[in-house]
């Protein structure tokens, strides 16, 4: 049987399923799998400050995508705009209430959730403090990190717009550029600190108490 | 030291990622704790009920108009690919090979790996790698989401395109395009990785599985 400790000394790329031996990186290094070149970890000593700042960074930018409208289109002199949650409603007023339920939790419930787990997450390990909790918001946020879209609700607004294009006047709002920020900031978290450097994080701080 | 017949049993836990020692239908993840089997009987069929669904929701997602356009009264609606095909025949080809791409080629593409390795995992043949398998998992893990575009555009126009003499509405092949896609999600979640390459070894003997602790 093999130990713990001799586990956590391994890790399994996530493209190509080989089995790599993790090294001691010197700060700013990276590793790369063999087989595929996927990245597969990387050595940052200030990571969890980072994560911590970029994190409140982007709850800021997420207040400000909500909030205000995205964008904006003049037709023949009427005006309209669009929000997150406009789109949700209107959606669930035409009846559509699976689409509204689904498009509400992957843009809208989902980014909430993952950034407050994130600068909960980032806080209590740079304390060092209720292990118990850090665990179960990795858990959870794991099961969370898949249903998060908003950088395909991004993109989807630049294709609905081109479509626009000709019809109606187009000028863009706030959140528009606020999530994009957002977006940007979250896609540096995600592959910066994937699931298994947060648990190493974890397993690092949190190694002088003991298991349960 | 860790000797290599070992080294075959290691698994990632889908969760957290970390290392496991795979020890048959009982193994729970010894971080997360996440049970890394869940279905000792019912191997990936959790997968092939969802995959199923999905495509089931994808055929009226084809057939029934996914956009009407209310315009001065008159009224156009218009399917996916009737859709693509406009805009095509519009000049906007990057938009319309978006869309192509997100709402036909991605889920079919997701449909027909999913399916083979599926078939596969049950009747084993060696015609390809397990890494080439395993990256065409990653693969369909990756490009899935990205097949919501389509309905996000149109809940963005549908709220958007409200004024009096033009009017853009979701059609019904919304919802089921938006059950397709979460189907789907949810088989790539479920699928076991692991039996891409675990059926070398037969069904995962009990023996195993009743010497663990």
């Amino acid at each position: 049987m093999i130990k713990d400790s001799e586990l956590d000394a391994l890790i399994i790329c996530k493209k190509c399923h080989k089995l790599h031996k993790v090294e001691q990186l010197k700060h700013g290094e990276i590793a790369t799998c063999s087989l595929c070149n996927t990245v597969l970890y990387s050595c940052d000593q200030d990571i969890i400050k980072k994560g911590l700042a970029l994190s409140i960074a982007s709850l800021i930018f997420l207040f400000l995508t909500n909030l205000f409208p995205l964008v904006q289109v003049d037709f023949l002199g009427s005006e309209q705009y669009v929000t997150i949650t406009k789109t949700i409603i209107t959606l669930s007023h035409e009846g559509f209430w699976f689409v509204a339920l689904m498009v509400a939790s992957l843009i809208f419930v989902s980014p909430i959730i993952i950034i407050s787990l994130y600068i909960t997450l980032f806080m209590l390990i740079y304390l060092k403090r209720n292990k118990d909790a850090a665990r179960k918001m990795l858990i959870l946020l794991g099961y969370i990190l898949p249903w998060h879209m908003s950088d395909i609700f991004l993109i989807s607004i630049l294709v609905a717009l081109v479509k626009l294009i000709g019809f109606v006047q187009i000028n863009m709002g706030v959140a528009f550029f606020s999530l994009l920020v957002f977006v940007i900031i979250n896609l540096y978290i995600t592959r910066a600190m994937p699931m298994h450097t947060l648990w190493f994080q974890y397993q690092k701080n949190f190694k002088d108490e003991k298991d349960d | 030291m860790i000797k290599m017949d070992d080294v075959s049993n290691l698994i990632r836990c889908p969760l957290c990622e970390a290392v496991n020692y795979d020890r048959g239908m009982q193994t729970r993840c010894r971080r997360c704790h996440s049970s890394l089997y869940a279905y000792k009987y019912f191997k990936n069929e959790k997968t092939i009920a969802f995959l199923i669904t999905a495509i089931i929701a994808y055929i009226p997602a084809n057939i029934y108009p996914m956009m009407i356009t209310k315009n001065f009264g008159h009224e156009t609606s218009s399917t996916i690919i009737g859709g693509v095909i406009l805009l095509w025949e519009h000049g906007s080809y990057p938009i319309s090979l978006i869309i192509f791409f997100a709402s036909i080629f991605v889920p079919i593409v997701k449909f027909v790996i999913l399916l083979y390795l599926f078939i596969n995992a049950r009747y084993p043949k060696e015609e390809m790698s397990n890494s080439t398998k395993k990256s065409m998992f990653y693969l369909a893990e990756i490009i899935g989401p990205w097949s919501m575009i389509d309905v996000f555009v149109v809940a963005i126009l549908a709220s958007l395109i409200h004024l009096q003499s033009i009017q853009i509405i979701a059609g019904d092949a919304a919802t089921a395009f938006a059950l397709s896609v979460f189907f789907t999600l949810l088989a790539a979640q479920s699928f076991d990785i692991s039996s891409i390459e675990k059926h070398k070894r037969g069904i995962r003997d009990e023996s195993r599985d009743s010497n663990t602790k």
